[in-house]
């Protein structure tokens, strides 16, 4: 009898994940262990009769493919300049919102309203705003504050493409990443702060010294869903430039799309998906244990 | 008494309205299609009017996204019917869909007014493989040059009649431009002398548009498509030449849109593009201001032609019914003159052309369309669409030189399958 129970105790939990583990299992891991078979043959999806086994050959095209190193560079330089500088401004921000500045409500819709637009209208919105002859951005500039010499064919110029990409990128996400440092901001013990003003700390070492220490996990936590957010970039870059001019704003997933979609070259595509989404985890992982707090 | 009359009634009233239904049960015939063509083909009145020769059919339309191709693929690869016509791609996919044999050919009703001689052959070869017609044109257009006839007028390029003078070289369309293009004090272009279309979508037509006009022939000497003769060097260093003088225009860098938006809003005098713009733009500037003018040569060498395609699938439960819609409706003369007069577009029959030789435009259109030639079906279409792309606005915005860029061309498109 007690044999029995045990044995039920023991099944109960199992049952109790069994959903999660089939859910997990057809969505997820079969997917997956698809796309690393796909990615280790040569399948043209329409001109194939079946995947040919080519072991990695896939990935040792990467390197004489000249149009794929162009993207890993693109997508290496728009993860540079879009994560410090989202890490950076929400945090700013987060902080300007967790002061008593009179109308910070406003400010704060104002700042969480992006969450709420889909990247891909996003990405058309700016489309009209960033261009050359018709848009508010130049018109601002040139007929406005009387700045002719700044104003530029930003999605049309090789030096601003991708930098206008990274720039939507930001006003879309900033937003949430506020959400994050403000919840770190809010948790917070105000009297340390107390603590330090009795001991005469000015707000500026008040902020070295007690709020970036504290604020250590929402780095973290900004900094990796950052990292994963400017690998992974996609869908701006296909609505407002498909990677042009030239391929100076070609992306590793754009150009992992192309390969399936538009080449049907199934295995490649997987083979550059595959390698993404490699390259996104080894960095949030390495960030990880830069970052994560050391156990005393 | 009275409860057992209601429910007798109330049977004998369901079975009745039930049998009626069964009556009248009408077959769903499904149109998949890209979702501009909902807002610029007649298509609703299209089916009202082959409702009425078959009260039968009842239409059922579904919008796609601009060459959303692989998703069609999967669902017939998988024998799903999902539509029994789909308007979707242009030939070169439809190419793709018969090497997997998912669509049907039309050679059996290609017959009488529809024979296969009855239509434009730049745009019925293109929907040909293998011999047999497996597609039918939408949308067929021909590359050529639409330009301002009053900017022309002002800068003396017109003839007694106000007509514009073709340009018979690249050397005197270059004149063109510098006559018609305007900058400001700081020498900013206020306007274009041109806007060429190089996005993705136009890339390979307008290059090799250019290339058939100046040397009569998309081919170099060894067969292969043409990335080294002189006319190929000529022609990308008047774009890149215009376009660091600020003569033409790369709006459609960025949008594919910008050529025939700068037009209409007058920062362009002209536009290297397909013909039928000059009927969309004509609506905004006035349609007396426009001009067709062919590309320097084209009336002797001809340009380049393409089209969409309206395919079958072999899933499609209504082959019969489509096939009949198809031709008695979407190329009935009322459809096709909608289609030119309003948007300028052809479908692929040469009767609908004749119908409308009357028109200055569609005369020009005739004369260039004699020697227009269409892209050969390369099973690497888009590789080479997007290896051109990235080339030629690498060459645009980045400096690379003309004979760099025809180098890299030839250099990567030599690993891709271009068969013939």
């Amino acid at each position: 009898m007690v044999n029995n129970r045990t044995k039920i105790s023991n099944i109960t939990p199992w049952l109790f994940i069994l959903p999660s583990l089939l859910i997990i299992g057809i969505f997820l891991l079969y997917p997956l262990t698809n796309s690393i078979y796909l990615s280790l043959t040569n399948y043209n999806f329409v001109y194939s009769d079946k995947p040919e086994f080519i072991g990695f050959e896939n990935f040792e095209n990467f390197f004489s493919d000249s149009y794929f190193m162009v993207a890993l560079k693109n997508t290496f330089y728009y993860t540079l300049v879009f994560f410090p500088l989202l890490i950076l401004f929400s945090f700013l921000l987060a902080l300007l919102l967790n002061s008593k500045i009179k109308g910070v409500g406003l400010f704060q819709s104002a700042i969480l309203l992006p969450i709420v637009v889909p990247l891909s209208l996003a990405g058309v919105m700016f489309t009209w705003i960033l261009t050359e002859n018709f848009g508010i951005l130049n018109h601002l500039l040139g007929n406005i504050l009387r700045l002719p010499q700044l104003t530029h064919f930003w999605l049309g110029e090789k030096e601003t493409a991708l930098n206008s990409l990274v720039a939507v990128g930001l006003w879309k996400y900033v937003g949430f990443s506020v959400i994050l440092f403000l919840c770190g901001l809010k948790s917070i013990p105000s009297d340390i702060y107390e603590a330090a003003k009795v001991d005469g700390a000015n707000p500026f070492q008040r902020l070295i010294y007690i709020t970036i220490p504290n604020l250590r996990g929402s780095f973290l936590l900004v900094g990796i869903w950052s990292i994963i957010q400017a690998i992974k970039v996609y869908d701006q870059v296909v609505v407002m430039t498909k990677g042009g001019p030239g391929n100076s704003t070609m992306v590793l997933y754009l150009y992992a799309w192309k390969n399936a979609f538009e080449y049907f070259d199934m295995g490649y595509a997987q083979a550059i998906a595959l390698f993404t989404g490699a390259l996104a985890f080894i960095i949030s992982v390495s960030f990880n244990i830069i970052l994560k707090p050391e156990r005393k | 008494m009275f409860r057992k009359l209601f429910i007798i009634l109330l049977v004998i009233g369901l079975l009745g309205i039930s049998m009626a239904a069964l009556a009248v049960e009408k077959k769903v015939f499904k149109v998949t299609a890209e979702g501009w063509y909902f807002n610029k083909y007649p298509l609703e009145k299209a089916a009202e009017l082959f409702i009425k020769d078959h009260p039968e059919v009842t239409f059922e339309w579904t919008k796609a996204g601009d060459f959303e191709v692989a998703p069609l693929m999967l669902a017939w690869s998988r024998n799903n019917y999902i539509a029994d016509i789909a308007i979707v791609a242009s030939p070169s996919e439809a190419v793709a869909f018969q090497a997997k044999g998912l669509i049907v050919d039309f050679e059996d009703v290609l017959k009488g007014e529809y024979a296969k001689d009855k239509w434009l052959p730049g745009f019925l070869n293109e929907c040909t493989i293998n011999g047999k017609v497996y597609a039918i044109p939408t949308d067929a257009e021909i590359m050529t040059l639409v330009a301002r006839k009053d900017y022309a007028a002002e800068a003396g390029l017109t003839d007694e009649n106000g007509n514009i003078i073709p340009p018979r070289t690249l050397d005197d369309l270059y004149t063109y431009l510098e006559k018609l293009t305007i900058k400001d004090k700081s020498g900013t272009t206020i306007r274009y002398g041109m806007d060429v279309n190089w996005d993705v979508a136009y890339m390979i037509y307008t290059y090799f548009s250019g290339i058939q006009a100046l040397r009569g022939t998309i081919y170099d000497e060894n067969g292969n498509l043409d990335f080294s003769s002189k006319e190929a060097l000529d022609l990308l260093n008047f774009w890149q030449r215009g376009v660091k003088e600020g003569l033409i225009s790369t709006s459609s860098l960025v949008d594919h849109s910008g050529p025939r938006n700068n037009m209409k809003s007058g920062l362009a005098a002209s536009m290297w593009e397909d013909h039928a713009r000059v009927i969309e733009i004509g609506k905004v500037v006035g349609q007396d201001k426009l001009e067709i003018v062919p590309i320097p040569d084209a009336l002797t060498n001809g340009t380049i032609s393409y089209c969409m395609s309206l395919m079958i699938p072999k899933t499609a439960q209504n082959i019969t019914l489509a096939k009949a819609f198809v031709l008695e409706q979407f190329n009935a003369d009322w459809f096709a003159y909608y289609l030119m007069d309003n948007w300028g577009k052809l479908l692929g029959l040469k009767r609908h052309l004749e119908g409308r030789k009357d028109l200055p435009i569609w005369q020009t259109i005739s004369k260039i369309s004699e020697k227009t030639v269409s892209l050969p079906k390369m099973i690497d279409h888009a590789r080479l669409v997007d290896l051109m792309t990235t080339e030629i606005h690498n060459m645009l915005k980045m400096n690379q030189t003309p004979e760099e860029t025809l180098a890299n061309i030839r250099q990567k498109s030599s690993k891709l399958n271009l068969v013939k």
